[in-house]
């Protein structure tokens, strides 16, 4: 698989571990605790000497955090939660 | 061992056996916030999700001997919600915006907000990333969602905000985990682009 060579935007140089592209291409799967253990521990490798993606790969991670603890205060409503209990033991009944 | 469910789940042919509510209801609901957030997503509003989630359920306590216990429970639910869905509401699935997908920026909000700090002098702030991640509400993460157009728009949200993994996504939505990548990684970007515009327009509101 050969990917495009990178804009200069995301370039820093002199890394031997994942290059920028390398990391970037894996920033979702590190965001959701999809990378085997080797190549997370490369992409961490990636992040400690390059500030940049330290700095970008942070900020992704902590809007992933921030939304999904702001969303779970949007919860079913305790209406609902009542009205299924009740329907269900009709259901139960009802067989 | 039980007989093996068949692949099709919800087929009304299958026979009804009786099933302690109680049972059911310790496995399932520990899923329901989920099951009615995802309602909302599909449907737009609380009322059709109040009833696209009580469809749901009903229909998951009808077929819950098909449910092999120890499965993924929340992927199994998510899936009758979307066959409920595909059979009684195709007509109100909401397409989300027609978007371009034309420079779709790498980080793309971490770059407006270094961008936007950096613009103009701003002693105020210390740490402008995280006061934008504080402006962020539910709201506006539900209309980013939204916006989202119909292909991404559950595969961000699965993964984004209901931490499911890529195998459990590929199961709900039965599409390949390849699949599931691919939309991540346009989607989130799309997602982003959504979250600057409504941080932006919404300035004014307190």
């Amino acid at each position: 698989m050969t990917d495009k060579s990178t804009d200069s935007k995301m370039s820093c140089t002199g890394i031997d571990y994942y290059s920028c592209e390398e990391a970037l291409n894996r920033l979702n799967e590190y965001l959701d605790h999809e990378l085997n253990e080797g190549e997370r521990m490369v992409v961490m490798k990636h992040l400690e000497i390059c500030k940049p993606c330290f700095s970008r790969f942070s900020f992704e991670q902590t809007l992933v955090v921030s939304l999904r603890q702001k969303i779970v205060a949007l919860a079913a409503p305790e209406s609902v939660r009542t009205k299924l209990k009740s329907l269900l033991r009709k259901s139960a009944e009802s067989e | 061992m039980a007989e093996a469910p068949s692949q099709s789940v919800l087929e009304d042919t299958e026979p009804h056996l009786p099933v302690d509510p109680d049972l059911f209801e310790a496995e399932m609901n520990p899923h329901l916030d989920a099951l009615y957030r995802n309602a909302l997503r599909l449907v737009g509003n609380p009322n059709d999700a109040e009833d696209l989630l009580q469809e749901t359920y009903l229909r998951a306590f009808r077929f819950f001997h098909q449910y092999q216990p120890g499965t993924n429970a929340k992927a199994w639910l998510f899936r009758i919600m979307n066959t409920v869905f595909l059979n009684d509401y195709r007509k109100k699935v909401r397409q989300g915006e027609t978007v371009s997908y034309d420079g779709l920026e790498d980080f793309y909000l971490y770059n407006r907000v270094v961008e936007d700090a950096g613009g103009i002098d701003r002693p105020q702030i210390e740490n402008p990333q995280k006061a934008v991640l504080e402006q962020l509400d539910i709201e506006m993460i539900q209309r980013a969602i939204d916006a989202l157009p119909i292909e991404f728009r559950d595969t961000v949200a699965l993964a984004t905000l209901e931490e499911m993994s890529y195998q459990e996504i590929a199961d709900t939505l039965e599409i390949p985990v390849g699949t599931v990548r691919s939309r991540l990684s346009r989607g989130r970007k799309l997602l982003q682009r959504a979250l600057w515009a409504y941080l932006n327009g919404e300035e004014t509101r307190d």
